[in-house]
Order: C-alpha cells, then sequence, then structure tokens
C-alpha cells in the first residue's frame, strides 16, 4: 500500500484496487468543489492506469459524507450552478468506466448520496443513514438523486426521498435493495475492498465491458441494449483474457488475466 | 461507568422520550442503558410514545429495564423495546396491556410467533410469565445481583453492544448475510490477535 495525501481527499493501493478517501471528519465529510474535484480526477487517472483494475470510494468508519457544503451551494446562481466545477466532478465519478464499489458508514446525504448510488455496488456499515434531504431546503437533488434511488430500490422509495426528504437506515437499505451488503460499520471499507479485490481477479477487460452493458440500461432501449452487449461480448472473443479463461477451465486451473 | 436512567410517573410522553434521548446520547463507553422507575400510565401521547420506542430499538448500547411494582401499557411497550428486562418480585402488569402501542409488534419480534400468539389470544395469561418463559425477561428476588452479573458480562471487550448488533442483523437480515455480518467481528478479532 503507498498512501498519497491531498487535503481532505486520501488515495491508496491494495493491490489492483484504488481506495479513494474522502477525508474530512470535522465537517462529517461534507463536499466542496476541491474535493469534488480531486475525487474525479483521482478516479479519471485510475481509468487510465493499466495496473488498477477497481476501485473503492468511501469516508472511512463514521460517515460517508453529509452532503455538499450549503454556502458553496447557497453561493450559486442558476448559471453558474450549470458549469460549476461540482457538476462536472459529479458528472465526470459517474462516468468512471472501471468497477467502483461505494463503501458508506454513517451519514450519506445529499450529494453524498448520489455519489455512492453512482457507483457499482455499495456496501453500508450498520450505522448507515441515506437521505436526500435538499427538498427541506427549497431544491432539489442536482446529480442524481431523483433518479438513482429509483434504479436500485424502485419508484416508491425514490418519492420518500425526494419528495419527503425521508433518510433510510442501513437495515432498510438493504431490504428496499438500495445497497447490497450491511457490515459493522468499522469493517465498512475492509469488505468493500474485499469486494473490489474480488472483481479485480476477474478478466479486467470483462468487467469494464459488463459495466458498459450495465449502463446502457435506461440509456438505451432494451433491444438497441441487447445489440450494444452482443457487441460488447463479440469484441472480448479475441483478447487474450477470453482465451486465457476457457483454457483454465478446461484444464481445471485458475485462469491468470492480464487485461489484454 | 454504567448509564441509569430513573422514570417519574409525572413525566409527559415528550419528556420521558427526551430524557432517554439524552441517556442515549450519554451512555457513551457505558456497557448498558438501565431503566428504572416508574413503568407506570397509560399513552398519554402515542406519537411520543412511538419514538420512544424506535429509539430505544435503534440504540447501539443494550438497554435493561429493572422493573419493581406495577407495569402500565406505556411501561409495557418500554419494556418490550428493550433488550431484557428484569423483573422484581412485586414487578406486575396493570390496566389493559394489550392495548399498548407496538406491543404486539414487539412481543412477536422478542419473543417469537408462538409466544405472540398467545400473549394476545390465550384467554387467561401472564404476560410477565410468557415474557420469562421466552427468556426476554428474568424473574429475580434479587434484581440488582442479576444486573451486576449481567453487566460485568457486557462489559468484557464491549460484548453486550456487539451481541446487540449481531441480534439486530439477525432480525434485519436473511440467514446468510446475518452470518456474514457477524463474521465481520470474527474477522477484526483474528486480525488483532496477528
Amino acid at each position: 500500500m503507498s498512501p498519497r495525501d491531498h487535503s481532505f481527499v486520501r488515495t491508496e493501493r491494495t493491490g489492483a484496487v484504488l481506495i479513494v478517501t474522502i477525508d474530512r471528519p470535522e465537517a462529517r465529510n461534507a463536499l466542496n468543489p476541491a474535493i469534488l474535484t480531486r475525487i474525479a480526477a483521482e478516479l479519471e487517472a485510475a481509468d487510465r492506469d493499466d495496473e488498477i483494475f477497481a476501485a473503492v470510494l468511501t469516508g472511512g468508519p463514521v460517515n460517508f459524507s453529509a452532503g455538499a457544503d450549503i454556502d458553496v451551494l447557497s453561493g450559486h446562481s442558476p448559471a453558474s450552478y450549470l458549469s460549476s466545477p461540482n457538476r462536472r466532478a459529479f458528472e465526470s465519478i459517474a462516468r468512471f468506466d472501471k468497477p467502483i464499489v461505494a463503501a458508506v458508514a454513517g451519514f450519506c446525504l445529499g450529494g453524498g448520496c448520489e455519489v455512492a448510488l453512482s457507483c457499482d455496488l455499495v456496501v453500508a456499515g450498520d450505522n448507515a443513514v441515506f437521505g436526500q434531504p435538499e427538498i427541506n431546503l427549497g431544491i432539489i437533488p442536482g446529480a442524481g438523486g431523483t433518479q438513482l434511488w429509483r434504479q436500485r430500490a424502485g419508484a416508491g422509495p425514490q418519492a420518500e426521498a425526494a419528495l419527503l426528504g425521508q433518510f433510510v437506515d442501513a437495515w432498510a437499505a438493504r431490504r428496499i435493495g438500495l445497497v447490497d451488503a450491511v457490515v459493522p460499520a468499522e469493517n465498512v471499507v475492509d469488505a468493500a475492498t474485499e469486494k473490489a479485490l474480488a472483481i479485480a481477479a476477474k478478466a479486467p477487460l470483462a468487467s469494464r465491458a459488463a459495466k458498459a452493458a450495465m449502463r446502457a440500461a435506461g440509456v438505451m432501449s432494451l433491444q438497441a441494449a441487447l445489440a450494444h452487449e452482443l457487441t460488447l461480448m463479440a469484441g472480448l472473443l479475441g483478447t487474450q483474457d477470453a482465451q486465457e479463461g476457457t483454457n483454465a477451465f478446461l484444464e481445471k486451473r485458475r485462469p491468470q488475466f492480464q487485461g489484454r | 461507568m454504567l448509564q441509569r436512567l430513573e422514570l417519574s410517573a409525572g413525566e409527559t410522553g415528550a419528556e420521558r422520550q427526551g430524557r432517554i434521548r439524552r441517556a442515549l446520547r450519554e451512555a457513551g463507553r457505558s456497557p448498558a442503558l438501565v431503566i428504572s422507575g416508574s413503568f407506570e400510565g397509560d399513552v398519554a401521547d402515542a406519537r411520543a410514545h412511538a419514538d420512544t420506542v424506535n429509539l430505544l430499538i435503534d440504540a447501539t448500547v443494550p438497554v435493561v429495564t429493572l422493573i419493581s411494582g406495577p407495569i402500565g401499557p406505556q411501561g409495557f411497550g418500554l419494556m418490550l423495546a428493550a433488550d431484557h428486562a428484569i423483573l422484581g418480585p412485586d414487578a406486575r402488569v396493570v390496566g389493559n396491556w394489550r392495548r399498548a402501542s407496538g406491543a404486539m409488534a414487539l412481543a412477536r419480534n422478542r419473543c417469537g410467533p408462538l409466544l405472540a400468539h398467545r400473549m394476545a389470544f390465550a384467554p387467561s395469561v401472564d404476560p410477565l410469565m410468557l415474557l420469562s418463559d421466552s427468556g426476554f425477561a428474568t424473574r429475580a428476588a434479587d434484581p440488582a445481583l442479576v444486573l451486576e452479573e449481567m453487566i460485568a458480562r457486557f462489559a468484557e471487550n464491549g460484548l453486550g453492544r456487539r451481541l446487540k448488533r449481531s441480534l439486530r442483523a439477525a432480525s434485519e437480515l436473511p440467514l446468510k448475510e446475518a452470518l456474514s455480518f457477524d463474521f465481520w467481528f470474527t474477522h477484526a478479532q483474528d486480525d488483532s490477535a496477528r
């Protein structure tokens, strides 16, 4: 592991997994433009790094993020928000091409919740609380909070979150499918890293292709998404990893994927 | 240091809710929150009562009720929302305890469906006897002594809090997921032993 420190965001590597940690405990990991931009930059770099196969995004075992800094939000006009680094950073976090696992403990609210739900898998600590309280401020979520709950949990929980600002604890979140596992909060980063390492042990090109295929849901019609899936699948057949995977299966050994 | 709270007969539901919230917040590293005092009275403020029950259910610290004397519908609900009840020789239910809001849901969650049905429908039933039979409550000639033994067990490496979290996971998650949840505690112990 080689930790690299930047203000309020730390990164480290465990095997082929990049762990990005929001580290602003005195503000319950509230997201400001510097933090969001740094997360986006780290993920963009990880996308280009051939030795990173998956990522974990976390705020550590106490709080994931209590949301965006309210004073930053209140300083925006309608025009300035649309071109703000905040919005661009949210977009590039959601665009990350490699599999990413959110490790969520404590408060996961507002923008923090939107960032977590834009990850592929969400592991929650037993102290986690999810919510979109924006409606209580006279605004609405602006980075996916009116869409991402529906994808995971359905229309009812989406409406409860967006219209009522209702909070959901880790247990309820698991029940409605908002999160994929609940573990003791102090182990949330380890559990998410374990999942990310398991993903990283698969063929990296296939993992990226699977993510690209899954993303088509909601963006394309079912027919187009199926055609897209077929194209991605056909493309993988020419890779060394696909050859290695089938050979290893026939030879009853563990495959050694290289990402080629 | 053990966190204790003495319920007062004259307090309103909202006052009681506030005091329990504060006691839970101040529980810090206490092995448990022990609630004693007056468990008498009806539920006068249904909203405050429901919020108090939810507070106790969500508490991360084990909550033990130490009860002597009469238990009214309000106290009955609070007793069931805690993790365990230690009943003195003179503890007894009074009033229509079946009407305590949340009582049946809690009874089923705490004691299982058969005992909860028996509690609800059997023609003549002593709920405290059922709760003792189910293991949720302990009837004791010397409640303070039982409490002392229980707290000593809870305090050992934060065992009480850990057991509470495991039980919560077991009641909220499917079996395999609850087992995975629990395995993380062992993981952590193994790591610290290395």
